[in-house]
């Protein structure tokens, strides 16, 4: 079962985190050198082991902007294989999208992967066991979770570097609302914003928390997102085993201030680190890989350093 | 035949023959992939659940009913209503949901002998059913909200997927379809309000350009991204209307993006709802069996039997009767 035994505790009790980031300009390079190069240097244990990759996928989005990319879909599921995984699964429940098949065909999903017949699996509609969640941040109690999540070994969150309307920044904690399964909660699972974003959020990553983490920031997304916003080309992929602190590393490297981030600062209290001391940088520093993404008017307060970074008001 | 590569040579088979249905093809896979308990998985094999058992219910509905499979998938849909007349989206799952109006359609569908006081029970459910939108801390807070995220009238009430949730243009239609269905709610007051600020509702949601999203036409004011499947819920939900400008635009916006509706779900409600409303019927397929052959039904049962639905000739219960208000 891939529910968390990872324990909940205060940072000054946990070890320093390590987050890998990695200047990648495009998609047409050699990802699955460089995810495999990363992933060798973390401490991952999967020989034999099964695994579940969990992108990003929203609507069907031909350019990929809103989705995580197919080509390093591809890398991570080729190089987890290479490791020795016994199986390696994609799985995702779209939030925005009942028919799940038209998203795949729009990314063009089979096609980057080759022959991978059964490789997919839609987490709306997966068997479903019932969870206690580890947490009462939220005033859920339980959820029913997909048994192909249940099953998996490993959890490897993969989502899209984005900022959002509601949440302010989307990364591998957000992106675990998509194992939430639409056949019992409804589309865009709307039940966890009725029992507050921030929380379900923190509630979902105690209980599942993924093993990994690899967030596309090649072409963000940036602005009014994370369906409507604007393409961001930031050339960064960024890895680690502590999905807090690679979601804390991603923020900084949008030009925010993951302190700031609701849902971000509660996870550091009792899952992961969110300061920057407690976090290895490895690969690139920040400073050489971070840009200035635009953020709606109402999340002002997440820009790291006031008056460097632009915010879009709609009307 | 209840293989996949076998399904989808056949489906090929069918396309290409001036006399083939696909439809024959899909209806024994769709028997085959039935639980010992009567009840369908969304995947053959997996655990009986109330959407795929009603749609292949709606599917097998169009043709001969009376044969055993139906009979043991009513029974088992009839077993997992709650007391109060809902279902819920699995026995386990235990909360009335969404799929109460669908299950009812099911049961309309089949005439089902000794189901009328289920239908009934699922009509009141659906009636007396409510979104969260109602609860004062949610008037309060649209009050106060400085943000303003999205532009629509948050005081129309639709149906949500969960109950205590808001409400989302899917299950409002499914509802809207299901109570249109039931002339004996015509004197419910309540059945009548819900239905008109139900049809408000969608109205008040559709997408500018036309179609429909899940639920939010604008958000800060960037117009949403209108989808087939959803956009073929609220036509059939709204087909009675088909002379409004609203629906005359959603309708051209489905048959605009007909041809790059890339999935099997999406093109077999895409079909249905534009035959409801009156246009020509599209073939597709073809279009279906060179997606079934590339393994894109996803082994889902809910496909098959949109699939079946959509090109099984016959009584559709999904389409509004013209001498019903």
């Amino acid at each position: 079962m891939a529910l968390s035994t990872h324990p909940l505790m205060p940072p000054s009790n946990r070890p320093i985190s390590r987050v890998a980031i990695r200047k990648m300009e495009n998609y047409n390079g050699d990802l699955c050198s460089i995810v495999e190069e990363t992933l060798r240097e973390f401490d991952l244990s999967v020989a034999g082991k099964s695994v579940l990759l969990k992108p990003n996928l929203v609507l069907g989005d031909p350019e990929s902007v809103m989705n995580t990319h197919p080509a390093l879909i591809r890398a991570v599921r080729e190089t987890f294989l290479r490791l020795g995984a016994k199986r390696v699964l994609i799985g995702e429940g779209p939030a925005h999208e009942r028919d799940t098949e038209a998203i795949l065909e729009a990314i063009r999903l089979r096609d980057w992967l080759g022959p991978s017949e059964g490789a997919f699996v839609d987490l709306n509609v997966d068997n479903v066991h019932k969870v206690a969640l580890r947490t009462r941040a939220s005033k859920l109690r339980s959820l029913f979770l997909p048994a192909a999540v249940l099953e998996a070994d490993l959890v490897v969150s993969m989502p899209k570097m984005k900022t959002h309307h509601l949440a302010g920044v989307t990364l591998s904690l957000k992106n675990l609302f998509g194992i939430v399964p639409g056949s019992c909660y409804g589309w865009p699972k709307n039940v966890l914003h009725w029992a507050g974003i921030e929380n379900s959020i923190l509630d979902l990553a105690t209980t599942v928390r993924p093993d990994f983490a690899v967030v596309d920031g090649i072409v963000a997304m940036e602005g009014n997102g994370p369906i409507q916003g604007s393409p961001k080309h930031a050339g960064v992929l960024i890895f680690g085993d502590d999905p807090v602190a690679v979601d804390a590393t991603a923020t900084r490297v949008m030009g925010l201030a993951p302190e700031r981030v609701g849902y971000l600062k509660k996870a550091g209290y009792v899952l992961g680190h969110v300061q920057v001391e407690k976090i290895q940088q490895i690969g690139e520093p920040i400073t050489a890989v971070r840009s200035s993404f635009k953020v709606l008017e109402q999340f002002r307060e997440l820009i790291e350093q006031q008056g460097t970074q632009e915010t879009v008001s709609y009307s | 035949m209840g293989h996949p590569a076998v399904l989808a040579a056949s489906l090929n088979s069918a396309a290409n023959s001036a006399d083939g249905s696909a439809a024959d093809v899909c209806r024994p896979f769709l028997l085959q992939s039935q639980n010992p308990d009567g009840g369908w998985g969304y995947h053959p094999g997996a655990s009986s659940a109330v959407e795929p058992t009603a749609w292949a219910l709606l599917a097998l509905s169009k043709s001969d009913t009376e044969i055993p499979e139906v009979e043991r998938a009513t029974g088992w849909l009839l077993g997992c209503q709650n007391r109060d007349g809902s279902w819920p989206s699995r026995p386990e799952t235990l909360d009335g949901c969404w799929l109460t109006p669908l299950a009812g359609l099911a049961l309309v569908a089949l005439k089902a002998r000794g189901a009328e006081t289920a239908v009934r029970n699922a009509a009141e459910w659906t009636c007396q059913s409510h979104t969260g939108q109602r609860h004062w801390k949610m008037w309060l807070a649209r009050f106060l909200s400085r943000r303003r995220v999205v532009a629509q009238d948050l005081s129309l009430e639709g149906w949500s997927w969960t109950l205590g949730t808001s409400s989302w243009v899917e299950p409002t239609a499914i509802a809207l379809i299901f109570l249109q269905q039931l002339p004996s709610l015509e004197k419910s007051s309540n059945a009548l309000s819900r239905r008109q600020m139900g049809e408000s509702f969608l109205y008040d949601r559709m997408c500018p350009g036309g179609g429909w999203s899940m639920g939010n036409p604008k958000i800060y004011g960037i117009e949403g991204i209108a989808q087939a499947g959803v956009t073929a819920w609220a036509l059939l939900a709204l087909q009675k209307n088909r002379q409004r400008e609203e629906n005359q635009r959603s309708t051209a916006w489905l048959e605009a993006n007909f041809d790059s509706i890339a999935g099997p779900s999406s093109l077999a409600l895409a079909r249905i709802a534009l035959e409801a409303v009156g246009r020509i019927p599209v073939s597709i397929e073809s279009r279906l069996a060179i997606q079934f052959a590339a393994g894109k039904f996803l082994n889902n049962i809910l496909t098959v039997s949109q699939v079946i639905f959509a090109l099984e000739p016959g009584p559709d219960v999904l389409r509004w009767i013209p001498d019903r208000p």
